[in-house]
């Protein structure tokens, strides 16, 4: 195994299982038919890791916004209780259209709660271990962002997904293992003993993950600059210059460790694959990316722990 | 092969006639240049009795530099039948000082060649089938020999290479990356000159020179720029000075001052990747600090202390951990490690703007290198994930002349010798440091 296909193999394990993926696309096209013909809805737009195509496994859910048209709801958008409203208007037309009991397009949603900013739409039966929902977030189009109710706060707040979503396109569009890379770095995330929200690390490897490498290089070099960047100080914020910190509560001081340390692996990793030890560097992305990562196979020649490579008397001057 | 041996040198013109030429063989022109013991392919026979000129370019002084001309000859290579290639030959005697081939032998091997006479015959073979595996084996497509009577001896030829500039690094040097940075220097002194070459050097796609001084004969003694220009701003002088020697390199002068023109140079620190400030004094670094902060951009701070006894860099990142350069000055005061009073501005409010330079020019090249050095990584590792452009911390005491008497950081003791620490944050109040 060369230190490609030891990728490759990850990738499928970090990928979403297909049938998932096939299952949860063909929930977003159920809520999209089912809203297209309601008369107060403009548009409905994919969003979330789905709609970047950044969803790793497993699937938890799948990112629905509803744009109404404001002229059918002239009281939403200010703040106050339009934005229980809306949730409760969404809610209503969750149950109408795809109900299990009543719904009059499909018969599809057993419950729908609403949360923060979007009813959450359950399908599966409860105790179904591949369980996932449909988020369902009403919006309004305003000045060309969008406005999302929030709850807690009983206010309305701008956000731009489709700017992430153009984002991702773009830089997959220039490298197509962007997007499977991308569910690299959210794996590696997910492995920290502290919470790391998915699109911090999403919106990090815009800012660092470069398109013109190849997919070992590409890593090291995101978790180099990343490492820079958070030792720094800096904070990880809505791209679209919107919504601020993506996660104010992320332990950064610890992140900014992680990310060290995942760089000094990655970089003797790709020190190795130099010096043609593809065992070892296979061995330093296991340190990585952890237990998913291929282990290097029988009759390996790496050592536990890295040997000091001795200097060769090859003078210049 | 040395270098040092007398050598035949090719110009790439004369390479590219000798290759493109319909003919199996011709003359040539060879100058000698008695100085330098060297020979340099003037004229290449490109068709018969046709001779072109293959000289290079005016500003190869040495190659130009004439004593006498020589006839030579040029020959297509034989094929090579169940012997070993000429050019295999070459090679092989090349690694044997004095061995040759008798000169029946050769010129039964080779058609063509000319008796010399009882006087030394230079001559060019071209292989151009030379199989790959001899060229990996070091066999070269041309080969130069001196033909005589007593012998065939390989001669070294010199060959004008296409590239000669920092892409012939590519394999170990991100050559097209550095095309794409800018970096914006403040001060085009004895460390912003050196800073500036060094730089231009490793690649550097564009930098900014601001400064508005003239290049003065005191400034010769440390500077990157000589008596052609003085008299001239030191900004244009050093924009031709530097695309002399890195065409690739492009300049852009600014005769301006950072502090007075504040307003016009505030555009540049946007445009700048990574900005180093190597001015005299202290309101120009005070500035640079505050723009480069305000444009979200990296900036190197370097210069001398202690009338050249220590050098001193510091890198401020414009992030939420590390301050600026009054952050760190007010730390460093707290600490009663620097004096920012009595030693530093009352210097200059006193009718000089900077204090007479007293270190020793290559102490103030090693610092402006190491400037370039810091900026150069400081982008490598922040920008492109270079691992191997870590730097050890933001702020570098270097020992130049080091008496051992000073305050902690700056307490050296050996020439050379190169500490590293980090920068104190924000202060609370600072007024570069806070949100605008």
């Amino acid at each position: 195994m060369n230190v490609d296909d030891a990728f490759e193999e990850f990738q499928q394990a970090v990928n979403a299982d297909p049938g998932a993926v096939r299952e949860a696309r063909e929930r977003r096209d159920l809520f999209r038919d089912a809203f297209s013909s309601e008369t107060d809805v403009d548009e409905i737009i994919a969003s979330g890791s789905l709609a970047r195509g950044t969803q790793k496994d497993p699937i938890h859910d799948v990112d629905v916004i509803i744009v109404f048209d404001g002229s059918h709801h002239p009281d939403w958008g200010h703040p106050g209780e339009s934005a229980a409203a809306a949730l409760n208007h969404t809610r209503e037309r969750v149950h109408g259209l795809l109900g299990s009991a009543e719904g009059t397009f499909a018969q599809e949603v057993r419950l729908a709660r609403w949360r923060n900013h979007a009813v959450k739409c359950f399908l599966d039966e409860p105790e179904d271990p591949d369980a996932f929902t449909v988020d369902a977030m009403p919006a309004l189009r305003r000045d060309g962002r969008l406005l999302v109710p929030e709850a807690v706060s009983e206010d309305w707040i701008a956000c731009d997904p489709e700017f992430l979503i153009a984002q991702v396109a773009h830089r997959h569009a220039t490298w197509r293992k962007f997007a499977g890379t991308v569910r690299m770095l959210k794996s590696w995330a997910a492995q920290q003993p502290f919470d790391v929200k998915s699109l911090v690390m999403e919106v990090l490897a815009l800012d660092h993950l470069p398109t013109d490498a190849s997919r070992p290089a590409a890593l090291k070099q995101f978790f180099v600059s990343a490492a820079f960047a958070m030792d720094g100080g800096s904070v990880v914020e809505d791209p679209a210059g919107l919504c601020g910190p993506i996660q104010s509560k992320l332990d950064y001081a610890a992140f900014a460790g992680a990310l060290q340390a995942a760089r000094d692996d990655a970089a003797k990793a790709i020190q190795a694959q130099v010096s043609n030890d593809t065992a070892a560097a296979i061995a330093h992305w296991g340190k990585v990316f952890g237990a998913d990562f291929p282990a290097v196979g029988r009759g390996s020649t790496v050592k536990p722990t890295a040997v000091p490579r001795p200097v060769k008397d090859t003078p210049q001057g | 092969m040395s270098s040092s041996e007398t050598c035949i040198f090719v110009p790439g013109e004369a390479i590219h006639k000798i290759a493109g030429s319909s003919l199996s063989g011709g003359t040539l022109v060879l100058q000698f240049s008695q100085a330098d013991e060297i020979f340099v392919v003037a004229a290449v026979e490109i068709g018969h009795d046709i001779r072109s000129s293959t000289l290079p370019s005016r500003d190869y002084l040495a190659l130009n530099g004439v004593n006498a001309s020589f006839d030579g000859q040029w020959l297509r290579a034989p094929e090579p039948g169940d012997a070993t290639s000429l050019h295999l030959q070459h090679l092989l005697l090349a690694r044997r000082p004095l061995a040759a081939i008798p000169i029946d032998v050769f010129r039964d091997l080779v058609a063509g060649v000319r008796d010399p006479g009882n006087k030394r015959g230079f001559l060019i073979t071209h292989d151009p089938q030379l199989p790959p595996e001899l060229r990996d084996l070091g066999c070269p497509e041309f080969a130069g020999w001196t033909i005589e009577r007593t012998g065939v001896r390989p001669l070294p030829l010199q060959i004008e290479p296409e590239c000669f500039g920092i892409e012939q690094l590519a394999a170990t040097w991100p050559v097209e990356r550095m095309s794409t940075i800018r970096v914006l220097l403040v001060g085009c002194g004895s460390i912003g000159s050196a800073a500036a070459e060094a730089l231009a050097s490793v690649g550097m796609g564009t930098i900014d020179l601001v400064d508005p001084d003239r290049f003065l004969w005191h400034n010769m003694i440390r500077h990157s720029l000589a008596k052609e220009s003085v008299g001239r701003f030191k900004v244009d002088a050093m924009r031709e000075h530097l695309r002399e020697r890195w065409p690739h390199t492009t300049v852009h002068p600014h005769r301006e001052d950072v502090v007075e023109d504040a307003h016009t140079v505030r555009q540049l620190f946007k445009e700048a990747d990574v900005v180093i400030c190597a001015a005299d004094g202290i309101a120009p670094r005070r500035v640079v600090s505050h723009l480069a902060r305000r444009a979200g951009v990296p900036s190197v701070l370097a210069c001398v202390l202690e009338h050249g006894a220590v050098g001193e860099l510091l890198r401020l990142r414009p992030t939420p951990r590390f301050g600026c350069l009054l952050c760190m000055r007010a730390a460093l005061a707290n600490e009663g490690a620097m004096d920012a009073e009595a030693d530093q501005e009352l210097g200059y409010g006193t009718g000089s703007t900077h204090q007479p330079m007293s270190a020793v020019p290559p102490d103030l090249r090693l610092i402006g290198t190491l400037a370039a050095k810091v900026a150069v990584a400081t982008v490598l590792e922040s920008r492109h994930g270079d691992h191997t452009q870590r730097l050890p911390g933001e702020h570098a005491i270097i020992g130049l002349r080091p008496a051992g008497d000073l305050a902690p950081p700056f307490d050296v003791s050996f020439a050379g010798e190169i500490r590293w620490s980090t920068i104190p944050s924000p202060r609370p109040t600072c007024p570069t440091c806070s949100p605008p």
